[in-house]
């Protein structure tokens, strides 16, 4: 615990003065040699500096997945250097963009919402500058489905309910094009049900608070917060659009549970990509025994006890799932790429 | 109830709970000087420290440092006309006037004592607010909150430029500004010309370091003396601008202390109000209740005390919903969110049930560090006031380096470095043509809560949304004030020439938003 009180510390007092210096060297500063394709992956290894890039802001899920990850991968990787960057804006496209451009050396890696940017590649959002089908991928470290709620005083307990309404059933989301909203659009393109998608709310806190003030009737939330919503101020979670059920609510229906054949089928590849959510990744063309090498010291170390026992205690479930298994479970989810743009399309 | 009173405060009183107290708070007062890395970043940076910490001084220690970063602020934004953090601008419309009057210790008197008032005033709130927190959260929806920005947008017109329309002009600019990024409602990029870095807008606190710091420091190296040049050196020792004549001011002024402590606490109470709405909304609201108000931006101490009252106030209405719900309040409360859980603790309400001790250990320790923190900063004042009398030659340059890496640290653009360099050489040029730098700040914090609350209600209630009897009591008695002054004048023409002075209809409108907050 100590090392990580002072790496705290540390972190507080150059982070400033450490954050300009980064930007500015850019992406250069991490490729100080090519290396050639027969080089022994642990020796290439040493001496370096590995950057992990966190599309989002200091001190949320994405950030702590990777910064309370490093001790655990600095034991795994003793002499290399590892440095966390966030490069958050653009709702993570900044930071996915960057990782997808970086120099293929193995150097760079990031932790991406892997729904988010295949939701942003097919429905064609501007400033997408990757290829979902073309990542170099190491492995997943925990994957939190979206969840569906309903405010604890409403009138809809239950899936069901909502799918039987005959009332106008009110979204409310924070902020269009988030994921959430692309799940409610989803959700809603699929059952027939009246319903109307409020989506303009600053972000999910603001949404939540609409939900409980009996503005809007159902609300969607990634993983912890929506857990959250549902064991903290009683809120009905309705479904998980996930494949197995939440751990923590393990009684909410998921979402393969309803509908007939053709609306499984139509929601079953929004089910299975959110079996991918944080995934570690990199350029495309990164050489496979470099990338082989990283991902197992990655799995390793997050597959530690004392990484998940901290990672629970945040409310962040880990889920380390290998680089072979993670790349099968995306090839699946890949080759349904085209009929999500459908699904997602408003 | 009682006994969970005093139960959470034997546990702050522990010894080890004081030392961690005091140590986050010396952090805190640091990171609250250098801009960007106050506020949310403060917490951001020290999360990882606490894993693992007793829960009591885990809680102390980043509580305190919270607590005590929004003071370090108020000292960068009166003596040096950079605030700590965007919303914190308002500090600078009289303090930093008051700095360079002089009365830089007057004015960090003013700031500490009003930060104190106001933080104790946030937790008495806190702690009667809890029970009732569904019903605020349930009557101030959008229709509500554009109503209150209509109301901001009234007072634009008070802002200190030279003449009227040079106001108006001054807000229009900051609210056209405001509009480039997504479009709230229907998530369209507008004038961002593809660049993903202005998604998000071009960043209240870019924008504020440029206007003010980079502007201000311009004026100050071209000018070429000290802030406080034009006072004797002796001043600052002189009766009416020591230490204890701003804390004095703030004692005269407690009704004023009170009110802007209730704007704070409810736009804490409301998620989405937030501490730019709180400041501006006191500020606006104490320059309307002045009898004077055109002392405003003229370094007139109660435009330093009523914000400051309501920036320390929100942080305890902001915990209201943070623990009753689960839902922050403001942003940096979404991280008290995480520190619970890493605590142990999930906010909601089976918190208030079961760890009630640790809700009233939450409320003493903000309690405490806001007094801490403005005992410290009062004992410091005396000596950080004589930088105001400091050659430009040598504070410019430190001080426009700090103001641009805040802005990079709040984004991580360098987008935004440019986008600071940019409004500082504008602003300089504006002020210089005698157009209000602090309009154009106030259309630039307005426009999006106007911008997005509008297509909200619209979506949510239709075009009635203006009978929810809230707003349409805001509403209307925005237009009768608006309406009023010119009415009034026309009536008075023919007996008094002169007639009053030409912002009286603005200055109504904001009184009369002001009176239903």
């Amino acid at each position: 615990m100590r090392g990580l009180h002072a790496k705290g510390l540390m972190l507080a007092g150059t982070a400033a003065a450490a954050a300009l210096v980064l930007a500015a060297c850019g992406s250069d500063a991490a490729s100080p040699t090519a290396g050639s394709e027969d080089e022994d992956p642990a020796a290439f290894y040493e001496g370096k500096t590995l950057t992990m890039i966190v599309p989002y802001n200091p001190g949320g899920g994405f950030d702590s997945y990777l910064r309370l990850l490093v001790p655990y991968l600095e034991e795994q990787l003793p002499d290399t250097t590892i440095r966390v960057e966030n490069q958050p804006g653009g709702g993570g496209l900044i930071g996915a963009n960057a990782v997808y451009q970086a120099e293929p050396d193995g150097l760079t890696v990031g932790l991406i919402n892997y729904p988010g940017a295949v939701f942003a590649e097919v429905t064609g959002t501007d400033g997408v500058t990757f290829e979902s089908t073309e990542w170099t991928q190491y492995g997943r470290l925990g994957a939190l489905p979206p969840l569906v709620y309903t405010a604890p005083d409403s009138e809809y307990t239950s899936f069901e309910d909502i799918l039987d309404a005959s009332d106008t059933v009110k979204f409310g989301l924070g902020g269009v094009g988030s994921d959430a909203y692309y799940v409610a659009v989803a959700i809603s393109n699929v059952f027939d049900f009246p319903h109307e998608i409020i989506g303009g709310y600053p972000g999910s806190n603001e949404a939540d608070a609409a939900l409980l003030a009996g503005e809007v009737d159902v609300s969607v939330n990634s993983g912890g917060a929506g857990v959250l919503m549902v064991e903290g101020s009683g809120a009905h979670g309705v479904v998980a659009v996930s494949n197995e059920p939440l751990e923590q609510l393990p009684d909410v229906p998921v979402i393969g549970d309803f509908g007939d054949d053709s609306q499984k089928e139509q929601l079953a590849p929004l089910a299975s990509i959110y079996d991918l959510e944080r995934m570690v990744v990199g350029p495309p063309g990164v050489p496979e025994d470099r990338a082989d090498f990283l991902a197992e010291a990655i799995f390793a170390a997050a597959s530690e006890s004392g990484y998940a026992e901290e990672m629970e205690a945040a409310s962040y479930p880990v889920n380390a799932l290998n680089r072979a298994d993670t790349m099968e479970l995306s090839s699946t989810v890949n080759e349904s790429i085209e009929s999500l743009a459908d699904l997602l399309a408003d | 109830m009682g006994q969970a009173l005093l139960d959470g405060l034997l546990m702050l009183l522990e010894p080890m709970s004081l030392v961690y107290l005091t140590i986050g708070m010396a952090i805190g007062l640091v990171f609250g000087f250098l801009p960007g890395l106050a506020g949310l970043a403060t917490l951001a940076l020290l999360m990882p420290v606490i894993i693992g910490m007793e829960p009591v001084q885990g809680l102390a220690f980043i509580l305190g440092a919270y607590g005590a970063q929004s003071f370090g602020g108020s000292i960068t934004s009166i003596l040096f006309n950079v605030p700590g953090s965007g919303e914190q601008v308002v500090t600078t419309f009289d303090g930093y006037p008051m700095a360079r009057k002089g009365q830089a210790g007057r004015a960090l008197g003013v700031s500490a004592a009003s930060s104190a008032f106001g933080g104790m005033f946030g937790v008495v709130i806190l702690l009667l607010a809890i029970p009732v927190a569904l019903q605020l959260i349930t009557y101030l929806r959008p229709p509500e909150i554009f109503a209150l920005g209509i109301v901001g947008i009234m007072v634009m017109g008070v802002s200190s430029a030279r003449t009227k329309i040079k106001g108006i002009i001054s807000g229009a600019l900051g609210l056209m500004l405001s509009f480039i990024g997504l479009d709230p409602i229907t998530g369209i990029a507008r004038m961002t010309f593809g660049h993903l870095e202005l998604n998000s807008g071009l960043g209240i606190t870019a924008m504020t370091m440029g206007l003010f710091a980079v502007t201000e420091m311009l004026v100050l190296y071209t000018r070429g003396q000290a802030i406080a040049a034009q006072a004797p050196a002796q001043t600052s020792r002189a009766k009416g601008s020591r230490v204890i004549d701003g804390v004095w001011d703030t004692v005269r002024n407690w009704k004023m202390v009170i009110q802007g402590g209730v704007i704070g606490s409810i736009c804490g109470l409301v998620p989405g109000m937030g501490g730019t709405v709180a400041m501006f909304g006191a500020y606006g609201y104490a320059k309307a209740r002045s009898k004077d108000p055109d002392s405003f931006g003229k370094g007139n101490p109660v435009g330093v005390l009523a914000p400051e009252s309501a920036n320390n106030a929100k942080e305890g209405g902001s915990f209201v919903p943070t623990l009753a719900f689960g839902i922050p309040g403001s942003s940096g409360m979404a991280l008290v969110i995480v520190i619970l859980l890493i605590l142990g603790y999930v906010p909601g309400p089976q918190m208030i049930d079961n760890h009630m001790d640790i809700v009233f250990l939450i409320a003493w320790i903000c309690a405490l560090s806001n007094v801490l923190a403005s005992v410290l900063g009062l004992a410091m004042a005396p000596l950080f006031a004589k930088l105001a009398f400091l050659r430009p030659q040598l504070l410019a340059p430190p001080l426009v380096a700090v103001s641009l890496i805040g802005a990079f640290v709040d984004t991580r653009f360098m987008l935004s470095v440019l986008i600071a360099v940019i409004a500082g050489f504008a602003g300089y040029v504006l002020r210089a043509l005698g157009y209000s730098l602090a309009g154009v700040i106030l259309g630039f914090v307005l426009g999006p809560i106007v911008d997005q609350n509008l297509g909200l209600a619209l979506q949510l209630y239709g075009s009635g949304f203006v009978l929810r009897p809230i707003t349409a009591a805001i509403l209307s008695l925005t237009v009768v004030a608006v309406l009023w002054g010119p009415v009034r004048k026309a009536l008075r023409r023919p007996k008094d020439e002169s007639g009053g002075p030409g912002g009286g209809a603005v200055v109504a409108a904001g009184e009369a938003g002001g009176s239903n907050r």
